[in-house]
């Protein structure tokens, strides 16, 4: 059986680690796959049946680039002596130095290894990049957007393979709980409306945010608001008392039980909100490198969603208006096509099986 | 975990954290080969000539023996976190002997309370092979896992430990079992470990 070994670069926030985790369990019945994982949420990845090792995240750490980096190439060095992966396989915008020296160092010693990078794009024009040749890796594996062209080209190297899927999601639509089943495993009144905010671990006891403002707007509307807490994070957050905390992961399981969503539009909200069509607010967050206002603009296209910035008071009634609308009538959207988890895992085997073979031709493996 | 920490059947908070720095300090050897063998290099993307100076120089330190030595020096690794003890004077490692769900999360808090005011500058470096990341997040401290769901694991964890007690020789150890005794006896054993 091939082995996958994944390498998400998070700290806090689960997105890479959640699309490594999208390709991890449509491998699983094929392959065998483990974590070598800079977030913090070991339990969440143990809880879905793989095998998984820490190490602190550069976020978090107040170590130097080059100290941190070196500290990191020996531990994952000793991660990859020890599963012995034939594939590995790093989600994140920038592989770092330690990463690659010790992918290298690794296949001295005469073990075959293939890396993949998991490069999700759709950055804005100003964005700094990554000066890393995409040339070093066997396959770049691009989880697209709503708007992407899937397929394959080849880079000039005549052997780095770069493959854009559609949209990545992390669990199957079956998966996903009907309202009924959602509202009964999180205590919540099916009867009542419940608006849920997915806006991240800021204080909403700060009278002035934004997240107070659309708190209180939802409850004059008579909502109920759920605040989704991220269930790793560094500080609790401190909500006003007739706002419920919701700390589960995946949270997309549960999305059902609400009437609408308030996020921002990052890539898993976006698709989730996609995959289960529920009426969405969404309010782009402009200082991150991905282009949200242009991904939130096409989630519109295709799920009954809203793009604000909430910034004034009339924008925020109007999006609020118009949501609440969708949520009475839902609009009839198009269907898009949401299965780049499967097609990654794919390509995945795929390139696993070519290495098999090449290894087993050369007696490189034991 | 204990039952590898921990040799005999200590008595006391004092005997127990005695027993388990005997048995971390006897684990601990120079890894030089896995040292060696990952030291990091560029040459994975295009660099600038003043980078590529940079790194001629190290190269030469490198070979005169001088850089590799720099890692054996404690200062190599920061054992501060952004959200935790940014500036620590030194570390301290914990080492969880405990087993049950609620005592480690007992502890754990306990200890992160205490630790604020008897050793406020003092980066905290938490030794455990139980999964519970949503707790230690909030802690601030810089959490070393030994997974238990690795296949073999037993041999990587034993690998793992031996470089982790060489990796953090110069910090004060603990069991964190002392965040479920007394205060006294929290503040004895931090002073014996000085």
């Amino acid at each position: 059986m091939q082995h996958f070994c994944f390498f998400p670069i998070n700290g806090s926030g689960m997105g890479h680690l959640s699309r490594c985790l999208a390709y991890a369990r449509r491998l699983k019945s094929h392959a065998q796959c483990s974590f070598f994982t800079l977030a913090s949420a070991i339990e969440y990845v143990e809880r879905m049946g793989f095998a998984a090792e820490y190490f602190v995240s550069p976020f978090w750490s107040c170590n130097s680039t080059y100290h941190w980096n070196t500290e990191l190439a020996v531990r994952l060095g000793m991660f990859l002596e020890h599963m012995r992966p034939d594939v590995i396989v790093f989600d994140g915008t920038w592989p770092f130095q330690g990463f690659l020296s010790t992918v290298k160092a690794y296949r001295k010693m005469g073990l075959p290894l293939k890396m993949v990078w998991s490069k999700r794009g759709f950055l804005k024009k100003s964005a700094k990049v990554c000066p890393v040749d995409e040339r070093l890796f066997d396959l770049i594996l691009e989880p697209g957007e709503l708007d992407g062209t899937p397929g394959t080209t080849v880079l000039d190297n005549g052997k780095t393979r770069k493959v854009t899927v559609p949209p990545v999601t992390l669990l199957r639509d079956e998966e996903i709980l009907d309202r009924d089943t959602a509202c009964q495993a999180l205590n919540l009144d099916p009867h009542e409306r419940h608006v849920l905010f997915s806006l991240g671990s800021g204080n909403l006891k700060d009278v002035n945010s934004l997240g107070q403002r659309l708190v209180r707007a939802f409850q004059e509307r008579g909502c109920t608001p759920v605040w989704a807490c991220p269930p790793i994070s560094v500080h609790d957050i401190e909500l006003p008392p007739d706002v419920r905390a919701l700390s589960v992961y995946p949270l997309v399981q549960y999305l059902r039980a609400f009437d609408i969503l308030v996020g921002a539009a990052g890539y898993n909200t976006c698709h989730e909100i996609v995959q289960t069509g529920i009426p969405s607010l969404l309010i782009p967050n402009t200082l991150l490198a991905d282009d949200q206002t242009r991904r939130a603009r096409l989630v519109a296209q295709y799920a009954p969603a809203v793009v604000s910035s909430c910034e004034t008071e009339e924008e925020m009634t109007s999006a609020l208006d118009e949501v609440a609308a969708l949520a009475r009538s839902p609009k009839r959207c198009p269907r898009a096509r949401m299965n780049g988890a499967e097609l990654a895992a794919e390509a995945l085997l795929a390139l696993a099986t070519d290495s098999a073979s090449a290894g087993g031709a050369a007696g490189t493996r034991s | 975990m204990n039952a590898q920490n921990l040799s005999s059947s200590p008595k006391n908070l004092a005997e127990k954290t005695w027993h388990l720095r005997k048995s971390w300090k006897g684990r601990r050897a120079v890894p030089l080969t896995v040292l060696r063998r990952y030291e990091v290099w560029p040459g994975h993307r295009a660099i600038s000539f003043w980078e590529w100076l940079w790194w001629m120089g190290f190269h030469t330190l490198r070979l005169a023996g001088l850089v590799l030595s720099r890692r054996l020096f404690e200062a190599s690794w920061h054992t501060g976190l952004k959200h935790g003890c940014s500036e620590p004077e030194d570390t301290l490692l914990i080492v969880n002997d405990l087993e049950g769900d609620a005592d480690i999360r007992k502890a754990c808090l306990a200890l992160k309370d205490r630790l604020a005011h008897l050793a406020p500058s003092t980066a905290p470096v938490l030794v455990t092979d139980h999964a519970d990341f949503s707790l230690y997040s909030r802690t601030g401290w810089l959490v070393e896992y030994l997974p238990k769901t690795l296949p073999n694991h037993a041999r990587y964890t034993a690998r793992k430990r031996r470089y982790l007690a060489w990796r953090y020789r110069y910090a004060r150890l603990i069991p964190l079992s002392a965040g479920l005794a007394g205060e006294r006896e929290l503040k004895d054993i931090l002073e014996q470990g000085k």
